[in-house]
């Protein structure tokens, strides 16, 4: 099941009228917004303002308690928003969870992320030395070369970080088909000349055609971001 | 898609030689416990053995269910596995088959032991077996639906064990009955096809409740 023609395809992400709640408090309400491909959207607002929650709708983890979220083929809008499933398969997601099984290293975590995204032709063609090779790379530009076989536990709380978002680092034949990019907090406890690699990273993918939602307090640059401030209801 | 959860699984249940040695070992000294308490006479544990077998075998499996979704989902891995196109129910698959060969199969592996410390006829080994696989795999698919619907409680254990225990409730009456028919050699025939029964209707139900228990956990997460 590859989807070799639409994997460059560009999307946009339509937000109409949602709204979100925690337990019985509504964080936001009737929120809209429409994200061409190749734009991106930076969503401020103090703690507890529903970031997170905003973050997870659009991924798909979540169901907006009102409103709709849709991921569409950019040129052809009559075409309809993609299902679930395939909504979910195109998002690149690092929250606040490291998504690494402690008991893995490095590697093995990441070869097991990327040989779950099947749908993707490049990673269903490549034999298992050239995904463990793609990983190793990733791993190589994070910085963790020399911790890659090291247990994940044995990892300090950046490296973690850092091993987490190796999968944004990967060979972009590889992750091409993850058009929608939603960064919860991407920068927190990283360094300073990584925080840049990464902004620069994420500023490719966006002039590449992707998408991008990110929450972040410190103001990124060398990217274009559109703002959305929550917090009209505490 | 679902052989690469497996593999991964299977890889971490290796790594930490516990997570399937340590319910092989809680069956083998609660039987052994049984065994001293009842002392050496062997009618009684004759009499009772099948329905002690069995209900150590369901208190291994479902102690370690626990553990079964909580370290996926509180390290985050359970929502990438959901975002990258594999689905909630072949997540759910792996997880139960996994849970199965770790701690269903070891518990098939060591009946002659469990026979030999309960003083039970060699000759009821091929039907303890049978039941034992049968019934092990009910137990796994329905324990997994705990699982999957408290993992995002944080309470631990117990929770899990109200839930499932009055599902095991008919998976003991038929397999410890089939046992004690084995053992007193009277025609119980209807045991393995009652157990196999309930196999399949756990296997074709729970997964899904299985996929529902995650979905729900990921969006409380």
């Amino acid at each position: 099941m590859g989807r070799s023609q639409s994997d460059s395809a560009r999307f946009r992400l339509q937000a109409k009228s949602l709204t979100g709640v925690r337990g019985d408090q509504t964080l936001f309400k009737d929120l809209s917004f429409d994200l061409p491909s190749s734009s991106g959207l930076r969503i401020a607002g103090p703690n507890g303002s529903g970031k997170t929650t905003l973050l997870r709708m659009l991924a798909g983890l979540s169901r907006p308690a009102a409103g709709k979220i849709s991921l569409l083929a950019d040129k052809n809008s009559s075409e309809a928003s993609l299902s679930l499933a395939e909504h979910r398969s195109r998002v690149m997601y690092l929250g606040h969870n490291p998504g690494l099984n402690l008991r893995l290293n490095a590697v093995e975590n990441l070869c097991f992320w990327l040989n779950l995204q099947r749908d993707t032709d490049a990673v269903a063609s490549s034999s298992p030395l050239e995904i463990e090779e793609a990983c190793r790379q990733a791993l190589e530009m994070v910085g963790l070369y020399e911790q890659q076989l090291l247990s994940c536990s044995e990892l300090s709380a950046g490296q973690k970080r850092r091993a987490s978002i190796a999968r944004v680092f990967l060979d972009n034949r590889y992750i091409a088909g993850k058009c929608l990019w939603v960064l919860d907090e991407p920068l927190t406890s990283l360094d300073k000349s990584f925080s840049q690699m990464l902004m620069q990273r994420v500023a490719a993918h966006v002039d590449e055609g992707g998408l991008l939602v990110l929450t972040t307090h410190q103001n990124p640059d060398g990217i274009d971001l559109a703002e959305l401030e929550l917090g009209g209801f505490g | 898609m679902i052989s690469v959860l497996l593999r991964r699984d299977i890889k971490i249940a290796f790594r930490h030689q516990g997570a399937w040695l340590n319910p092989l070992i809680f069956a083998i000294m609660v039987i052994t416990l049984f065994a001293f308490g009842i002392g050496p006479d062997s009618t009684i544990l004759r009499q009772y053995g099948g329905a002690i077998l069995w209900v150590v075998a369901l208190l291994s499996i479902m102690l370690s269910l626990e553990s079964l979704f909580v370290r996926d989902y509180e390290d985050g891995s359970l929502e990438l596995m959901l975002l990258s196109g594999c689905s909630a129910y072949q997540i759910a698959v792996a997880k139960i088959v996994t849970h199965w060969a770790i701690v269903g199969l070891p518990l098939v592996c060591a009946t002659p032991l469990f026979v030999l410390m309960l003083g039970l006829p060699y000759t009821v080994l091929p039907q303890l077996a049978l039941g034992l696989v049968l019934g092990s795999g009910t137990l796994c698919f329905l324990g997994a639906v705990g699982a999957a619907v408290t993992m995002s409680l944080r309470s631990g254990g117990a929770v899990v064990a109200l839930v499932v225990l009055p599902f095991y409730v008919p998976v003991i009456i038929f397999g410890a009955a089939y046992l004690q028919d084995a053992i007193w050699v009277v025609d119980g025939s209807m045991g393995p096809v009652l157990l196999f029964g309930m196999l399949l209707l756990s296997a074709s139900i729970a997964p899904l409740a299985v996929a529902w228990g995650i979905e729900a956990g990921v969006e409380n997460g």
